[in-house]
């Protein structure tokens, strides 16, 4: 009777420091620990911020970065995939940062080189206008001196007037690529920019991170263009109440609005209206044309006196 | 209440067997989660976006690499793994946002690659120019 009931204390007690032993490897797998690859995604959004060129040109892109590495870096307790998972969004997110704040680099040498270009060109023209003073001159050179200058100001007043025309033509072309790049539609409103695109989920007035570039464009054309208005309008698909749609493109379009005047915009030049699901531009039935509703649209108005070429 | 509980001994042999039954019913509709169809839909978007914009040409790896995920992420759901195929397809989307992304940037150096080559042309013509006089 007695041996059965030792047998049964010893079972005990080596169950016991078995829990007591697995207790502490639990502990110490379980220390604050991020997933493996955290750490060089963060060094990589580290870089990015402090690169000069690059830190500050996309404040979107970048935020959420930083909102995706803060996530990759938390431990996560036995669930080593969920870790790989955000360390994997965490390092996209980070490059599409690179990738983004490159364009907008990339978009901002172009306004330097435009600007080159422009030099060289003015350079030509007055290399031109003084070799016709040059030749005039020699042509002319048993002739009055009064006639001489005379037509060495008309050649200069040519050239000054050939230069000039060019300015013009540039500043209309420098316009036309920014339209370009902003893939704005040209209207009798204005130009109509449409932030379509994965910018808004379903319900959500926050912006998406593919919002930031084509935002980018329009803080920069209207840094560059500062005499035009903007009004934005929310619109929304057909999901949910019409009150609650009504509400949320308003919302929309302030957020929206208020990303621009985060980004040094006056708010006097901004208008922001919802106009709930009203306006559909694409089918309702199908996923794909309610993300096209789901869209904020940007009406950027003519100057006051606005000088249209072509 | 009392009135089943004071059911007849016979009655509850069957009375239990019901109660397993609903319970391993909603233990089966609890163990199947349903597809993540929305981030699927989204990744499907995304890809479809970088494949406009010519994705192919300028960030083909990272094109190739969304379409991958997405497929995992097809047979994950087909294998009834939510949670991974969820995950998968966030990383599809991610991936084919970041091919947007590159394309966007290599085309944005190649026109300026253009400008520059258009200036330097400009200037090499004026000197070219100017030396002929």
């Amino acid at each position: 009777m007695n041996s059965p009931n030792n047998s049964r204390r010893r079972t005990g007690k080596i169950l016991a420091v078995a829990t007591a032993v697995s207790f502490v490897l639990a502990a110490c797998s379980s220390t604050p620990q991020s997933p493996e690859g955290a750490a060089e995604v963060r060094s990589k959004l580290t870089r990015l911020q402090s690169d000069p060129n690059l830190g500050t040109r996309a404040p979107l892109a970048l935020q959420e970065a930083e909102t995706a590495v803060r996530l990759a870096e938390q431990p996560v307790a036995r669930d080593a995939a969920l870790g790989a998972h955000r360390v994997y969004m965490a390092d996209r997110k980070v490059e599409i940062a690179v990738a983004q704040a490159g364009t907008r680099y990339s978009e901002d040498q172009r306004a330097k080189l435009a600007d080159e270009r422009d030099r060289a060109r003015l350079d030509a023209r007055t290399l031109e206008a003084d070799k016709a003073r040059a030749d005039a001159g020699a042509a002319r050179a048993g002739a009055a001196d009064a006639a001489r200058m005379a037509s060495a100001d008309a050649d200069a007043a040519r050239a000054s007037a050939a230069a000039a025309a060019s300015a013009a033509a540039q500043q209309a072309d420098d316009l036309q690529r920014q339209i370009d790049a902003l893939q704005a539609k040209v209207t009798d409103r204005g130009l109509v920019l449409t932030l379509g695109d994965v910018l808004f989920t379903s319900g959500r007035a926050d912006l998406k991170v593919g919002a930031a570039s084509n935002l980018d464009r329009l803080v920069a054309f209207l840094n560059q263009n500062p005499n035009r208005n903007v009004e934005i309008e929310g619109h929304t698909d057909s999901v949910g109440a019409d009150d609650y749609n009504q509400a949320l493109s308003q919302r929309r379009a302030d957020s929206v609005k208020s990303f621009l005047v985060q980004q040094g915009i006056s708010g006097a030049r901004l208008s922001a209206s919802g106009m709930g699901e009203h306006r559909p531009v694409a089918a309702n039935e199908s996923a794909s044309g309610r993300q096209q509703n789901r869209r904020v649209e940007i009406i950027i108005g003519n100057p006051p006196d606005v000088v249209t070429s072509n | 209440m009392n009135q089943t509980i004071r059911a007849t001994p016979s009655r509850r042999p069957f009375i239990a067997a019901g109660l397993m039954a609903s319970l391993t019913l909603i233990a089966a509709c609890a163990s199947a989660p349903p597809a993540p169809v929305s981030a699927m839909d989204a990744a499907r978007v995304a890809i479809t976006n970088a494949e406009k914009a010519e994705a192919n040409r300028y960030a083909g790896a990272e094109l190739g690499e969304a379409r991958k995920k997405l497929a995992m992420a097809d047979s994950a759901v087909r294998q009834e793994s939510m949670v991974r195929a969820e995950q998968l397809a966030q990383q599809s989307r991610v991936q084919a946002e970041l091919a947007s992304a590159r394309t966007a940037a290599a085309k944005a150096a190649e026109v300026n690659k253009e400008l520059e080559r258009g200036a330097d042309a400009l200037t090499e013509e004026m000197q070219r120019a100017g030396e002929s006089t």
